[in-house]
């Protein structure tokens, strides 16, 4: 519990007062400021005064006390003048706290009253009123007033804290997702790549492919292109290496067209190894001899045009099944070798720059 | 100090978020006051232990009235008050949580006073302003 003193805030009731103003009456009444409310020179008097809402609410069950400071006039004679102290809230009497009789001239004396909160209406004591009523003071020329100097309310309360917090939480998020990218076998699409290496390149094909490929390989020298396995799809290569290369393919079967143009700039050599079923369109230009062998069955039409810018070695194995076109550009020296049987038709066109 | 989402929360966010599982995040939050000391990450909705006496009550903390954007929220200031005879047991802090209709109330944010701990009697007020951000 907490106690403090409240001054009234207002005058309420002044009755048979020439003035009570609240400044008259707004200090503690054991330091008095001299100031007093005035007697009219009629009746009892009566002076009523609120007070401002105490800090905590009026403990139940504590000692509340009201002080006054009380004098009666001055005159010659000296009738006995009465006083009952008053509980007042809303303006309604709850309780007359003390009586008594007062003989106390100027300076006056302190009067008091004490009561309990639980007899309060509003708990928070915003109602209280204080209230001083004369009783008596005699009669016609001898008639004395009694005059207020000063209330005050001691109040007991229940203490309140008042605690406040603004939040602060933070909600800290991390990501850390493990990474990991490999992308190996089938391809079920387009392939299109580009390889223009500045040295010796090996290519190495392998695998399934369905869709169609095409491939530039263009490296500044050496070129190793070795081609296995099954394909379905068509392919176009276009090898231009700088100086040596070296196409072979090997290992299994084209089922679709191929269609191999290779300008080597230097010496070539082309073998081309088992079964083809598709359509073979070649054209060999390499820059310098050239030796192109063909060794088993092929099913398909072959048609290679042949120009290298030196000599040539021109051998053909075993069987043809489809029509094979040959068109021999040949600058220099060059070598045929024709062996096994041909079924379809064979053209040969011929164009020696020397002697065949 | 700062508050901080235990590892209970941690959880409920991620199964909310990554797999939207509602069960433990039914509609609206609760803010209530804890008397464990010192509380940190493995703190748990079941573990909290809370003031007793009249006039204590969790308070509901509606989806729909948090305000703020970007990657902050707050709550408008919400109020305590002792009741007769004030509460056993002294505040350490304030938390929020869910609430699970058909699930389990999870410990989502939990804060720790740090001028703290308060006995509350009757008439004192503890009032808190929800802050949370997401960095």
């Amino acid at each position: 519990m907490a106690t403090e003193t409240l001054a009234p805030d207002a005058v309420l009731v002044g009755t048979n007062y020439t003035t009570l103003n609240i400044g008259d009456v707004d200090e503690d009444p054991a330091a008095s400021d001299g100031s007093w409310g005035a007697w009219d020179g009629n009746g009892n008097t009566i002076a009523s005064v609120s007070f401002p809402t105490p800090t905590g609410a009026p403990t139940a069950g504590a000692t509340q006390t009201f002080r006054v400071l009380v004098r009666k006039t001055p005159l010659v004679t000296n009738p006995a003048t009465t006083w009952s102290l008053q509980l007042y809230e809303g303006g309604s009497l709850v309780a007359t706290l003390a009586t008594g009789t007062t003989a106390a001239l100027d300076p006056g004396e302190v009067i008091s009253g004490t009561w309990d909160a639980a007899s309060l209406s509003t708990a928070d004591g915003s109602a209280v009123e204080c209230r001083l009523v004369q009783t008596a003071g005699g009669t016609g020329g001898t008639r004395r007033g009694i005059e207020v100097g000063a209330f005050a309310w001691d109040v007991v309360y229940s203490a309140t804290n008042n605690y406040t917090i603004t939040g602060a939480v933070t909600a800290a998020l991390a990501v850390a997702a493990a990474l990991a990218f490999n992308s190996h076998p089938q391809i079920a699409g387009a392939v299109t790549t580009t390889l223009t290496p500045a040295a010796t390149v090996t290519y190495n094909r392998h695998a399934a492919v369905d869709g169609a490929v095409g491939v530039s390989l263009t490296p500044a020298a050496t070129l190793i292109y070795n081609r296995h396995a099954a394909l379905t799809g068509s392919v176009a290569v276009a090898l231009t290496p700088a100086a040596t290369m070296q196409y072979a393919v090997g290992g299994a079967e084209i089922a679709g067209a191929v269609t191999v143009e290779l300008n080597p700039a230097g010496t070539m050599a082309w073998n081309q190894h088992p079964a083809t079923t598709g359509t073979l369109e070649a054209v060999l230009t390499p820059a310098a001899s050239l030796q192109y062998q063909r060794h088993p069955a092929l099913s398909g039409a072959v048609n290679a045009t042949l120009t290298p810018a030196a000599t040539m070695v021109y051998n053909r194995h075993t069987a043809i099944n489809g029509g094979l076109s040959l068109d021999f550009n040949v600058a220099a020296a060059m070598t045929y070798t024709g062996a096994n049987s041909t079924m379809p038709p064979i053209r040969f066109h011929l164009h020696l720059g020397l002697s065949l | 100090m700062a508050g901080f989402v235990p590892n209970e929360g941690e959880a409920a966010i991620a199964n909310l978020v990554c797999k939207r599982v509602l069960t433990d995040r039914d509609a609206d939050l609760e803010l209530g006051l804890f008397t464990n000391v010192a509380p940190d990450e493995t703190m748990t909705h079941a573990a909290l232990t809370e003031p007793t006496g009249t006039g204590y009550a969790r308070i509901t903390l509606t989806d729909a009235s948090w305000t703020g954007a970007a990657d902050a929220r707050a709550y408008a200031q919400q109020t305590f008050t002792g009741g007769a005879g004030g509460w056993t047991g002294s505040v350490q802090g304030y938390f929020i949580n869910t609430k699970a209709a058909g699930g389990t109330k999870r410990l989502l944010f939990i804060e720790i006073d740090a001028a703290g701990p308060y006995t509350i009697n009757e008439n004192d007020t503890y009032k808190i302003t929800p802050n949370v951000t997401v960095a």
